[in-house]
Protein backbone atom coordinates (compact mmCIF):
# COMPACT_ATOMS: atom_id res chain seq x y z
CA UNK A 1 0.00 0.00 0.00
CA UNK A 2 1.21 3.51 -0.57
CA UNK A 3 2.03 6.04 1.97
CA UNK A 4 -1.34 7.86 0.25
CA UNK A 5 -3.35 4.98 0.53
CA UNK A 6 -2.32 3.75 4.41
CA UNK A 7 -2.83 7.67 4.97
CA UNK A 8 -6.63 7.41 3.77
CA UNK A 9 -7.14 4.03 4.71
CA UNK A 10 -6.00 5.64 8.23
CA UNK A 11 -8.35 8.22 8.00
CA UNK A 12 -11.32 6.21 7.27
CA UNK A 13 -10.77 3.38 10.31
CA UNK A 14 -10.63 6.77 12.59
CA UNK A 15 -13.74 7.66 10.90
CA UNK A 16 -15.33 4.59 12.00
CA UNK A 17 -13.67 3.92 15.26
CA UNK A 18 -15.59 8.28 15.23
CA UNK A 19 -18.51 7.64 14.11
CA UNK A 20 -20.17 4.12 14.27
CA UNK A 21 -17.45 2.76 17.20
CA UNK A 22 -17.51 6.11 19.55
CA UNK A 23 -21.22 7.03 19.59
CA UNK A 24 -22.57 3.60 19.49
CA UNK A 25 -21.40 2.44 22.83
CA UNK A 26 -21.91 6.00 24.43
CA UNK A 27 -24.62 4.91 26.99
CA UNK A 28 -23.73 0.96 26.56
CA UNK A 29 -20.19 1.96 27.71
CA UNK A 30 -22.03 2.64 31.17
CA UNK A 31 -24.31 -0.27 31.78
CA UNK A 32 -23.78 -2.32 34.71
CA UNK A 33 -21.65 -5.56 32.86
CA UNK A 34 -23.93 -8.22 32.54
CA UNK A 35 -27.15 -6.36 33.86
CA UNK A 36 -30.32 -5.36 32.78
CA UNK A 37 -30.60 -1.60 30.96
CA UNK A 38 -32.17 0.68 32.85
CA UNK A 39 -35.11 2.28 31.77
CA UNK A 40 -33.99 5.67 31.89
CA UNK A 41 -31.37 4.25 29.56
CA UNK A 42 -33.17 2.38 27.38
CA UNK A 43 -34.02 5.32 25.35
CA UNK A 44 -30.77 6.70 24.91
CA UNK A 45 -29.54 3.40 24.23
CA UNK A 46 -31.68 2.64 21.24
CA UNK A 47 -30.66 6.22 19.74
CA UNK A 48 -26.92 5.55 20.19
CA UNK A 49 -27.50 2.45 17.88
CA UNK A 50 -30.50 3.21 15.64
CA UNK A 51 -29.92 6.79 15.11
CA UNK A 52 -26.00 7.07 15.95
CA UNK A 53 -25.22 9.01 12.59
CA UNK A 54 -27.43 12.25 11.64
CA UNK A 55 -30.30 10.36 12.61
CA UNK A 56 -29.26 7.22 11.13
CA UNK A 57 -28.31 3.78 12.21
CA UNK A 58 -24.68 2.28 12.99
CA UNK A 59 -24.93 0.28 10.25
CA UNK A 60 -26.25 3.18 7.78
CA UNK A 61 -23.04 4.73 8.32
CA UNK A 62 -20.76 1.94 8.58
CA UNK A 63 -22.00 0.90 5.50
CA UNK A 64 -20.54 4.47 3.56
CA UNK A 65 -17.88 4.22 5.23
CA UNK A 66 -16.17 0.38 4.98
CA UNK A 67 -16.26 -0.24 1.15
CA UNK A 68 -13.68 1.90 0.67
CA UNK A 69 -11.73 0.94 3.32
CA UNK A 70 -12.00 -2.31 2.33
CA UNK A 71 -10.53 -1.86 -1.17
CA UNK A 72 -7.56 -0.13 0.54
CA UNK A 73 -6.84 -2.80 2.73
CA UNK A 74 -8.20 -6.84 3.40
CA UNK A 75 -9.25 -6.90 7.52
CA UNK A 76 -11.79 -9.44 8.86
CA UNK A 77 -12.42 -7.56 11.02
CA UNK A 78 -15.16 -5.28 8.67
CA UNK A 79 -16.41 -8.35 8.17
CA UNK A 80 -17.13 -9.06 11.76
CA UNK A 81 -18.48 -5.77 12.92
CA UNK A 82 -20.54 -5.74 9.80
CA UNK A 83 -22.32 -9.24 11.25
CA UNK A 84 -22.38 -7.23 14.90
CA UNK A 85 -24.20 -4.41 13.63
CA UNK A 86 -26.46 -6.71 11.85
CA UNK A 87 -26.83 -8.46 14.34
CA UNK A 88 -28.09 -5.14 16.32
CA UNK A 89 -30.90 -4.83 13.70
CA UNK A 90 -32.14 -8.08 14.65
CA UNK A 91 -32.62 -6.81 17.79
CA UNK A 92 -34.55 -3.68 16.80
CA UNK A 93 -37.89 -4.43 17.22
CA UNK A 94 -37.61 -6.10 20.72
CA UNK A 95 -35.39 -3.66 22.47
CA UNK A 96 -38.13 -0.69 21.46
CA UNK A 97 -40.71 -3.38 22.78
CA UNK A 98 -38.39 -3.16 25.96
CA UNK A 99 -37.37 -6.52 26.31
CA UNK A 100 -34.45 -6.35 28.33
CA UNK A 101 -32.70 -9.42 26.84
CA UNK A 102 -32.77 -7.87 23.54
CA UNK A 103 -31.40 -4.41 25.09
CA UNK A 104 -28.71 -6.15 27.21
CA UNK A 105 -27.83 -7.91 23.58
CA UNK A 106 -27.85 -4.31 22.09
CA UNK A 107 -25.52 -3.20 24.77
CA UNK A 108 -23.25 -5.83 24.78
CA UNK A 109 -22.81 -5.95 20.69
CA UNK A 110 -22.10 -1.93 20.89
CA UNK A 111 -19.49 -2.55 23.00
CA UNK A 112 -18.21 -5.46 20.79
CA UNK A 113 -18.25 -2.83 17.89
CA UNK A 114 -16.05 0.33 19.80
CA UNK A 115 -13.51 -2.26 20.90
CA UNK A 116 -13.18 -3.90 17.13
CA UNK A 117 -13.36 -0.48 15.29
CA UNK A 118 -10.78 1.23 18.11
CA UNK A 119 -8.50 -1.85 17.45
CA UNK A 120 -8.54 -1.54 13.80
CA UNK A 121 -8.14 2.23 13.51
CA UNK A 122 -5.20 1.48 15.96
CA UNK A 123 -3.62 -0.89 14.28
CA UNK A 124 -4.01 1.46 10.64
CA UNK A 125 -2.50 4.29 12.44
CA UNK A 126 0.21 2.44 13.04
CA UNK A 127 0.62 1.36 9.51
CA UNK A 128 0.37 4.58 8.39
CA UNK A 129 2.71 6.22 10.60
CA UNK A 130 6.34 7.30 8.72
CA UNK B 1 -26.70 29.80 41.15
CA UNK B 2 -25.43 26.30 42.03
CA UNK B 3 -22.41 25.88 44.25
CA UNK B 4 -21.06 23.16 41.57
CA UNK B 5 -17.90 23.60 39.29
CA UNK B 6 -18.75 24.48 35.84
CA UNK B 7 -18.30 22.37 33.37
CA UNK B 8 -18.17 23.81 29.52
CA UNK B 9 -19.18 21.05 26.82
CA UNK B 10 -18.08 21.82 23.03
CA UNK B 11 -19.36 19.64 20.43
CA UNK B 12 -21.32 20.12 16.99
CA UNK B 13 -24.02 18.02 18.32
CA UNK B 14 -25.67 17.11 20.96
CA UNK B 15 -24.61 14.03 22.16
CA UNK B 16 -22.12 15.13 24.48
CA UNK B 17 -24.22 17.64 26.40
CA UNK B 18 -26.65 14.87 26.98
CA UNK B 19 -24.22 12.17 28.16
CA UNK B 20 -22.84 15.22 30.55
CA UNK B 21 -25.87 16.28 32.35
CA UNK B 22 -27.10 12.15 32.62
CA UNK B 23 -24.06 10.71 34.47
CA UNK B 24 -21.79 14.68 35.40
CA UNK B 25 -24.72 16.88 35.99
CA UNK B 26 -24.77 15.33 39.62
CA UNK B 27 -21.32 16.69 40.05
CA UNK B 28 -21.40 19.59 37.86
CA UNK B 29 -23.25 22.76 35.92
CA UNK B 30 -23.54 21.61 32.34
CA UNK B 31 -23.24 24.38 29.65
CA UNK B 32 -23.24 23.66 25.74
CA UNK B 33 -21.48 25.38 22.99
CA UNK B 34 -21.01 24.29 19.34
CA UNK B 35 -18.46 26.69 18.59
CA UNK B 36 -15.24 28.98 19.35
CA UNK B 37 -17.05 31.87 19.34
CA UNK B 38 -20.13 30.67 21.03
CA UNK B 39 -17.56 28.59 23.71
CA UNK B 40 -15.48 32.03 24.56
CA UNK B 41 -19.18 33.42 24.67
CA UNK B 42 -20.32 31.45 27.75
CA UNK B 43 -17.13 31.72 28.88
CA UNK B 44 -16.90 35.28 29.58
CA UNK B 45 -20.44 35.45 30.56
CA UNK B 46 -20.33 32.85 33.30
CA UNK B 47 -16.86 31.09 33.58
CA UNK B 48 -15.77 27.26 33.43
CA UNK B 49 -13.76 25.16 35.66
CA UNK B 50 -13.39 22.80 33.22
CA UNK B 51 -14.12 21.83 29.54
CA UNK B 52 -15.24 18.67 27.29
CA UNK B 53 -14.38 19.05 24.09
CA UNK B 54 -15.40 17.05 21.11
CA UNK B 55 -12.53 16.80 18.58
CA UNK B 56 -14.03 16.03 15.13
CA UNK B 57 -16.91 18.53 13.93
CA UNK B 58 -17.90 16.48 10.83
CA UNK B 59 -21.45 18.14 10.98
CA UNK B 60 -20.30 21.65 11.15
CA UNK B 61 -20.86 24.14 8.54
CA UNK B 62 -17.17 24.89 7.04
CA UNK B 63 -18.71 29.02 7.50
CA UNK B 64 -18.37 28.49 11.47
CA UNK B 65 -14.86 26.31 11.70
CA UNK B 66 -11.73 27.46 12.77
CA UNK B 67 -8.90 27.90 10.60
CA UNK B 68 -8.37 29.24 7.35
CA UNK B 69 -10.73 27.00 4.23
CA UNK B 70 -8.45 28.04 1.66
CA UNK B 71 -5.30 29.16 3.17
CA UNK B 72 -4.95 25.30 4.84
CA UNK B 73 -5.70 23.91 1.56
CA UNK B 74 -3.07 25.48 -0.36
CA UNK B 75 -0.42 25.23 2.63
CA UNK B 76 -1.32 21.41 3.38
CA UNK B 77 -3.18 19.59 0.74
CA UNK B 78 -1.67 21.40 -2.80
CA UNK B 79 -5.04 23.27 -3.08
CA UNK B 80 -7.28 20.62 -2.56
CA UNK B 81 -10.37 22.42 -0.44
CA UNK B 82 -12.20 18.91 -0.01
CA UNK B 83 -9.51 17.76 2.07
CA UNK B 84 -8.90 20.80 3.62
CA UNK B 85 -12.63 21.14 5.02
CA UNK B 86 -12.00 17.27 6.60
CA UNK B 87 -8.96 17.95 8.35
CA UNK B 88 -9.97 21.42 9.66
CA UNK B 89 -13.65 19.03 10.86
CA UNK B 90 -11.11 16.07 12.19
CA UNK B 91 -9.08 18.88 14.50
CA UNK B 92 -11.77 21.48 14.89
CA UNK B 93 -12.13 20.35 18.83
CA UNK B 94 -8.07 21.40 18.88
CA UNK B 95 -8.53 24.29 17.28
CA UNK B 96 -11.34 25.99 19.19
CA UNK B 97 -9.39 24.91 22.57
CA UNK B 98 -6.72 27.19 20.81
CA UNK B 99 -8.72 29.92 20.26
CA UNK B 100 -10.06 29.60 23.83
CA UNK B 101 -6.20 29.10 25.57
CA UNK B 102 -5.04 32.30 23.28
CA UNK B 103 -7.98 34.66 25.08
CA UNK B 104 -6.72 32.98 28.73
CA UNK B 105 -9.16 30.51 29.18
CA UNK B 106 -6.11 27.86 31.00
CA UNK B 107 -8.74 25.70 32.53
CA UNK B 108 -8.33 21.46 31.45
CA UNK B 109 -9.66 20.30 28.60
CA UNK B 110 -10.66 16.60 28.60
CA UNK B 111 -11.52 15.02 24.93
CA UNK B 112 -12.97 11.89 24.22
CA UNK B 113 -11.03 10.64 21.46
CA UNK B 114 -8.56 7.59 21.01
CA UNK B 115 -5.08 9.89 21.26
CA UNK B 116 -1.56 8.03 20.39
CA UNK B 117 0.02 8.65 23.30
CA UNK B 118 2.45 11.31 20.96
CA UNK B 119 -0.54 13.64 20.20
CA UNK B 120 -1.60 13.95 23.19
CA UNK B 121 1.87 15.10 24.58
CA UNK B 122 1.87 17.34 21.54
CA UNK B 123 -1.96 18.92 22.69
CA UNK B 124 -0.40 19.03 25.99
CA UNK B 125 3.18 21.39 25.19
CA UNK B 126 0.25 23.38 22.41
CA UNK B 127 -2.41 23.83 25.10
CA UNK B 128 -1.25 23.02 28.05
CA UNK B 129 -3.95 21.28 30.82
CA UNK B 130 -5.48 18.52 28.62
CA UNK B 131 -6.61 14.98 28.73
CA UNK B 132 -8.04 12.38 27.04
CA UNK B 133 -10.35 9.08 27.58
CA UNK B 134 -10.70 6.48 24.92
CA UNK B 135 -14.53 6.43 25.42
CA UNK B 136 -17.90 7.60 26.79
CA UNK B 137 -16.65 5.67 30.00
CA UNK B 138 -18.55 8.28 32.82
CA UNK B 139 -16.16 6.82 35.39
CA UNK B 140 -12.74 7.72 33.56
CA UNK B 141 -14.42 11.01 32.05
CA UNK B 142 -15.21 12.14 35.87
CA UNK B 143 -11.46 10.99 36.62
CA UNK B 144 -9.90 12.63 33.95
CA UNK B 145 -12.04 16.17 34.38
CA UNK B 146 -11.45 16.24 38.14
CA UNK B 147 -7.51 14.80 38.08
CA UNK B 148 -4.57 16.80 39.21
CA UNK B 149 -3.01 19.36 36.22
CA UNK B 150 -0.98 17.35 33.44
CA UNK B 151 2.34 16.72 33.48
CA UNK B 152 3.71 20.30 31.93
CA UNK B 153 -0.10 21.74 32.31
CA UNK B 154 0.05 25.91 31.81
CA UNK B 155 -2.27 27.04 34.86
Amino acid sequence: MSARDAERAAGLAAALAHDVGKYLARIARNVPPGGDVPPALAAMLLADVFETHAGRPALARFDELAPDLAALTHDARLDEVRALLTTAASHERAARDGDPAALRALASLALAVESTLRALARDLRAGARP
Amino acid sequence: MSDKPRLLVIEDGHEYAEFARLFLGDAYEISAAHSAEGALALLEAHGADVLLVDLRFDRAAPEGLVGDLDETARRLFGGDRARALRHLQDQQGALVLGVLRSKGHTQRAVFVHDFPPRRLENLRKLYGDVDAVASFDAAAIRAALSRAPTTGAKR
